[in-house]
Order: C-alpha cells, then sequence, then structure tokens
C-alpha cells in the first residue's frame, strides 16, 4: 500500500472516525455514510437482534471493470479503514433521515476539498448538515442484509424477485449460472426485498451483494409509519 | 495472441506473470480468494475478480470458480501460475472445452507425463539415464518389501502426484519401510488425492540438478542452462543456483542437451523441467519433469536474459520458438534465495501476520520477486513463501558476496523470516566451496545454521 494511502488511513481513523462517530450517537440518524475523494466510511447503529454491522463489500465486477485512477489515493482500491466500526454504545435506532439514496459507485467522484476534515465535519452535524460539494451524508434505515453471491457467473434472479417481495430465510431468491450449472442465491433472512444490486444476467463475482432485504420488524414498522 | 488473461494464482507468481501481461501488452485478470483481497496483484491489475473464500479448494483449486471467472470478465486464456491447477489435465482440458487457452503444455501432454513412473519409463526410451526403482506403482506392502529387497536400501519412498516433498520418506530396513508406506500413503491422499506411490533407489550424496526446457509445438526446443537445486530442508528447496557447481562446462553442456532433445522427442511441449539426481562422480539420473513454470525460473532469466513467462504465453498461444540453441547464451552465475515466513528457531513454523515494513534490496545483479508490502497481511491459509531475492554476478563468488549484502539490506518487519538462516548458510564452507549435496542442511542440522545466524 502506497504511504499516501497509509497516512490517509491514520488521517481517517485518528481524525475523523472519532468525530463522525460522537456527531452519529448524538444524532438520530440511524446510518451516516460519508464519502469524499475516493474514500468512504459508512456508521451504523446496532439493531435490536444483531443486524448487518460488517462494511460493506465493493461490489466487485461492477466497481473493478471501471477504469481505476491510478495515482488517486485509495480510489477503487481498499475501502478504507473501518467501515465497519460500530456505533456508540446506547445508541438507539431511529426513524431514517434524509435521502434514501446509495452512495455506491459515487465514491469517487467527488471534487478535493481545501479542508477535507473540517469540511466532513460541518457536513456531518447532529441534525440534517447541508452536504458540501466533496461529500454526502446519508441517514439510512437499519435492519437490512444483504443477499450475496455464492459464486462467480451470471445473475439469475427468480421471476417477480422485484423491491417489495416478501421472502422467507433459505428461500431460493435467485441463481447463478456457473458454466450451465446454477448455484442457488438464497435470502440470508425473513423479510421484504428492497434495493436490487445487480441486473438479470450480470457477471458477478463470489460474495458480490446482489440484493438487500429489509427485515420483517423494520419493513413493518415503516409500513406502520407510512 | 491473446487479448486478456486471467491469472488463477496468488502471491509472487500472481504478480510475476501480471508484469509479462504488461510487457505483452496483454490485458490480464487477477482472480483471487478473499483472503487475497488486498494483495498486491489486486491492487496493481486493472481488473480482479473475487473467486471464491480463502480455502484453496473452493477458490484457487475450484476449476468452474475459475474457468467461470475467465468467461464472465471476457478473457481468452488462463494462466495457472505455479501449485493449484498448474499441472492438472483434466482441468487443463476442461479450459479448452470451454474456449478458452491454457497457458502451459496441452492437457494430452499433460495426461502423458502426469505419471512420474510412466514419464521416467517414457524418457529412458529416449535415452534418459533413470534412478533404479520400483517397476510401476507399488499394490501392496508385499510389493514394496520385495521391491526394496531388489533395489537396495536405504531407498526413497515417493508419491506418483505432486511435489514439495510430501509423502516423501527415506527408509533404511523392510521395518522402517513398513511404518512409512501408511505415513507416505495418507501424506500422498491428503496432498493430491492420490496414494499411489513408487520407490526409488536413493543415492546417499546426491545434487538435486534440473534443466530448463522451452519448446513449442512445432517441434523446436532449446533449454535454457540447468539450476542446482541441492540446498533443501526435508525435500523443499530453500536456494537454487546456476550454473551447477557438480559440472564442468563439458559435462554441462552434454547433460543440458541430452534433456532437451529426449523430452523434445518424447512430444513434450510448453516450458518445462526436467529434475535430475547427479551423485558424487557425476552420473545423473532423470527422476521427473515439472510441467510448469517454477518459483526458482528467475535464476534462469537472470543468466539468459530470457522472460521466461512471456515465453510460456508466446508459446501457448501458438507462436514458433522462433531462436535456436546457439542464441540461448547463458552468462555469469545466479543464486535464488526463497524468502520464506519462518520461525528458524522453532523448526522452520510457518507464520502469518502483519508486515509493518518492507525494504527490498537493490544494487546491480539484484532482483527481488515478491508481493510484500508495508500493511499487507500475510494470510495463514496459504504456503509462506514471501518472495525471492535473486543475485546475480559474472563469477559465483561475486553472487555470493552480492547476496550477502542483499540479504542484510533486506527488511521485513512485522513477521519472522528466514533471511538469517540464509545468512548463515553463506558462512557455511560447503556451501561455499560448491561441494554441498542435499544431505546439507539435514546433515549439519538446521540448528547449527540458526546457532550460526544468532552468533
Amino acid at each position: 500500500m502506497p504511504t499516501r494511502e497509509r497516512g490517509e488511513i491514520r488521517r481517517l481513523s485518528q481524525e475523523v472516525l472519532p468525530a463522525l462517530i460522537a456527531r452519529l450517537g448524538a444524532s438520530e440518524l440511524a446510518e451516516l455514510e460519508v464519502a469524499e475523494n475516493g474514500w468512504r466510511v459508512r456508521l451504523r447503529k446496532p439493531a435490536g437482534g444483531g443486524s448487518d454491522l460488517a462494511g460493506e463489500r465493493r461490489s466487485g465486477l461492477e466497481r473493478r471493470h471501471q477504469p481505476r485512477p491510478r495515482q488517486e489515493a485509495p480510489a477503487g482500491g481498499a475501502t478504507p479503514a473501518a467501515a465497519a466500526v460500530p456505533a456508540p454504545e446506547g445508541a438507539t435506532a431511529t426513524a431514517p433521515a434524509g435521502p434514501s439514496t446509495d452512495g455506491r459507485g459515487s465514491s469517487a467522484d467527488g471534487q478535493p476539498a481545501a479542508d477535507p476534515v473540517r469540511t466532513l465535519l460541518s457536513a456531518v452535524g447532529p441534525g440534517r448538515g447541508e452536504p458540501a460539494a466533496a461529500t454526502r451524508v446519508v441517514g439510512r434505515e437499519l435492519s437490512r442484509v444483504p443477499a450475496t453471491s455464492p459464486a462467480v457467473g451470471y445473475y439469475l434472479p427468480l421471476e417477480g424477485m422485484a423491491t417489495g417481495h416478501r421472502v422467507h430465510a433459505g428461500d431460493v431468491i435467485g441463481h447463478i449460472d456457473v458454466l450451465g450449472v446454477r448455484q442457488e442465491v438464497v435470502a440470508p433472512a425473513d423479510g421484504v426485498v428492497g434495493r436490487l444490486l445487480a441486473q438479470q444476467g450480470e457477471a458477478v463475482e463470489y460474495g458480490q451483494e446482489l440484493l438487500r432485504i429489509d427485515l420483517v420488524a423494520s419493513a413493518a414498522a415503516a409500513e406502520a409509519g407510512g | 495472441m491473446f487479448n486478456k488473461i486471467l491469472i488463477a494464482n496468488r502471491g509472487e507468481i500472481a504478480l510475476r506473470i501480471l508484469r509479462a501481461c504488461g510487457r505483452l501488452g496483454i490485458g490480464a485478470v487477477v482472480a483471487y480468494s478473499e483472503a487475497d483481497r488486498e494483495s498486491r496483484a489486486v491492487q496493481l491489475a486493472d481488473e480482479a475478480i473475487c473467486i471464491g473464500p480463502a480455502e484453496a479448494k473452493r477458490s484457487y483449486l475450484s476449476a468452474p470458480a475459475i474457468i467461470s471467472a475467465a468467461i464472465v470478465s471476457g478473457c481468452d486464456a488462463i494462466h495457472p501460475g505455479y501449485g493449484f491447477l498448474s499441472e492438472d489435465d483434466s482441468f487443463a482440458e476442461m479450459v479448452i472445452d470451454h474456449g478458452l487457452a491454457f497457458i502451459g503444455p496441452p492437457p494430452e501432454v499433460l495426461e502423458r507425463f502426469a505419471s512420474k513412473a510412466g514419464t521416467r519409463q517414457l524418457l529412458a526410451r529416449h535415452g534418459l539415464p533413470t534412478v533404479p526403482g520400483s517397476v510401476g506403482m507399488l499394490r501392496d506392502d508385499e510389493h514394496a518389501l520385495a521391491e526394496a529387497e531388489r533395489i537396495g536400501y536405504p531407498v526413497l519412498i515417493k508419491p506418483s502426484a505432486g511435489g514439495g516433498g510430501r509423502g516423501m520418506r527415506m527408509v533404511r530396513s523392510p521395518r522402517e519401510l513398513e511404518q512409512a508406506l501408511t505415513i507416505c500413503r495418507s501424506e500422498a491422499r491428503a496432498a493430491f488425492g492420490d496414494d499411489s506411490l513408487y520407490l526409488e533407489k536413493w543415492l546417499e550424496e546426491n545434487r538435486h540438478v534440473e534443466v530448463q526446457v522451452v519448446v513449442d509445438r512445432y517441434g523446436h526446443g532449446v533449454h535454457v542452462g540447468e539450476r542446482d537445486c541441492s540446498v533443501q530442508r526435508r525435500h523443499q528447496k530453500v536456494v537454487e543456483e546456476a550454473p551447477t557447481p557438480a559440472f564442468d562446462a563439458e559435462t554441462r553442456a552434454r547433460f543440458c542437451e541430452d534433456a532437451v532433445r529426449a523430452v523434445v522427442a518424447a512430444g513434450y511441449e510448453n516450458l518445462g523441467t526436467l529434475e535430475f539426481l547427479v551423485d558424487g562422480d557425476g552420473r545423473y539420473y532423470f527422476i521427473e519433469i515439472n510441467c510448469r513454470i517454477q518459483v526458482e525460473h528467475p535464476v534462469s532469466e537472470m543468466l539468459s536474459g530470457i522472460d521466461l513467462v512471456a515465453e510460456q504465453i508466446r508459446l501457448a498461444a501458438g507462436e514458433p520458438l522462433g531462436y535456436s540453441q546457439a542464441d540461448v547464451l547463458l552468462r555469469g552465475h545466479a543464486i535464488e534465495f526463497r524468502i520464506n515466513a519462518e520461525d528458524v528457531a522453532h523448526d522452520f513454523r510457518p507464520q502469518a501476520g502483519s508486515v509493518e515494513a518492507y525494504l527490498p534490496p537493490s544494487g546491480p545483479g539484484v532482483r527481488m520477486d515478491s508481493h510484500l508490502y508495508a500493511g499487507y497481511e500475510v494470510p495463514p491459509y496459504y504456503d509462506s513463501l514471501l518472495g525471492k531475492l535473486v543475485v546475480w554476478g559474472p563469477d559465483r563468488e561475486t553472487a555470493i558476496a552480492r547476496g550477502r549484502v542483499a540479504l542484510q539490506e533486506l527488511v521485513v518487519d512485522g513477521l519472522l523470516t528466514n533471511t538469517s538462516f540464509h545468512l548463515a548458510l553463506l558462512e557455511n564452507q560447503h556451501f561455499l566451496d560448491g561441494s554441498f549435496t542435499t544431505n546439507l542442511l539435514d546433515r549439519v542440522g538446521s540448528a547449527a545454521f540458526v546457532a550460526a545466524a544468532r552468533g
């Protein structure tokens, strides 16, 4: 890893992360994602019953196939540092805030900021900070888990596997075509299909996220809440 | 020529193949397991694709995963590197059945040379002397005892498949033989999925010398000299050099020419290495062929200036060799030190962990092939090879002196390496005067090297 990346990671872990954690803890947000200039940090508060605290995987093929800026710091390389830093103790899940857009793939397109740390922190206020040009803050609902690809191949979702479809843990929700042999993609939890992350016929790699499943409890809460 | 190659390996060799692709102007996709997500080859490649979890059986040894990765990423050839599936003829066949090229010998050639016993018979018919050994595979213990009696103790038990010293034992008596057979069978089964064994006469004081051959599919072949791999620890090569101190110039030339003539006549194709044992009187016996690029190939590259990996790719694409033996000029002396993550003081126990600092040596005649970088985590799932330090000099003395300087320059912080062992070896009289044999480490004892390294 180039020294520059190491320096950047040190800066992230020592300066940016502690500040972000503090702000998330004080906020009503359940999830916080900050992307800037080639790296991305996401923080999530723990859900009631063992939620997805794992850092988001890179969407391998999709992202890898894009040309990568070679000299830019960690762009396209390692998603730096702790994408999976647990939120502070006592933090509770609350309603989603902010636009529920996805930060995927947008991490490398930011403009350099004059002072990234200051820009970031001003953007991540305890309320709803205005995102600066180079940063984005995304509030997210908690309690969703990804269904991932069990193999390298072409993704074939089952018909009707659209957003809003109800699934149970263990349900076959699609297949990966590996040299003409189908391997099952299985729902990891009871819930409702949320965001679709791969298209029919798309080349996917092992472990790639194919779709997200919003867990039943939170989905019900969301429905109840309108 | 190929448009895009899938590199189905890891560590330093993935990086080496990536470099060859760059040199040839061919695109490359690095296939990696989850444990190698942060590897240097993945970082450097234009494209990388995760093929499975850390467990090699589900990633680097999974033919469907690798071939599927090649297809979805638009590759037209697969380079298997060394180890893993590199010499698996059914894998090579499957690759070709899916419309891709296998960078290595064609499957029928791999199959012909897959059995060591069969290969010895084949090359013996083409004029290569072989070590006296059992006729065919050992059927059972009784057969083994009878064959050992006929050959004469001590004998070496060897598995038909694989390499790297696993499943191998030297025994001096019928009692030792009976005990060792069970162990060798289970080791061979575990390592290669094949427990067939054969016997070979054990040459007490031998050297391990191999010949690098490069053969196109039109029957033209050259050798790129020999390599002496006699410095071994438990049948694992540790240091390799060329030329061998065992031969004079005339014997060398005859030895290498015999090897390439026989292997071309036997229908071999692509890169290969013929391994021989050389006894105290300079007689050589063919033992096996490696149908792949080898860890120690840079030794021959240093002497010849030939990029062997690029040659391998070129020949697999069907290009003719394009030069003759007279064009292969071997200059000077080269030595390769395998830098392993090992705790020398504790029986060379493999190490895993974080590389805190990495400073490779440099200077004239110094080459370091390594995938290390500061911050890299050496995963515990694979072999312990961290890199290869190769030094060149116009003569052996200069190469040794450069080796000493380079080993002292090398810094790998955060985990233990066998660098101290190499430095001690360079003080050993048997190594310095070139009289060493494969017994050197077993006879002197690794402990002596460790003590010397500390002193």
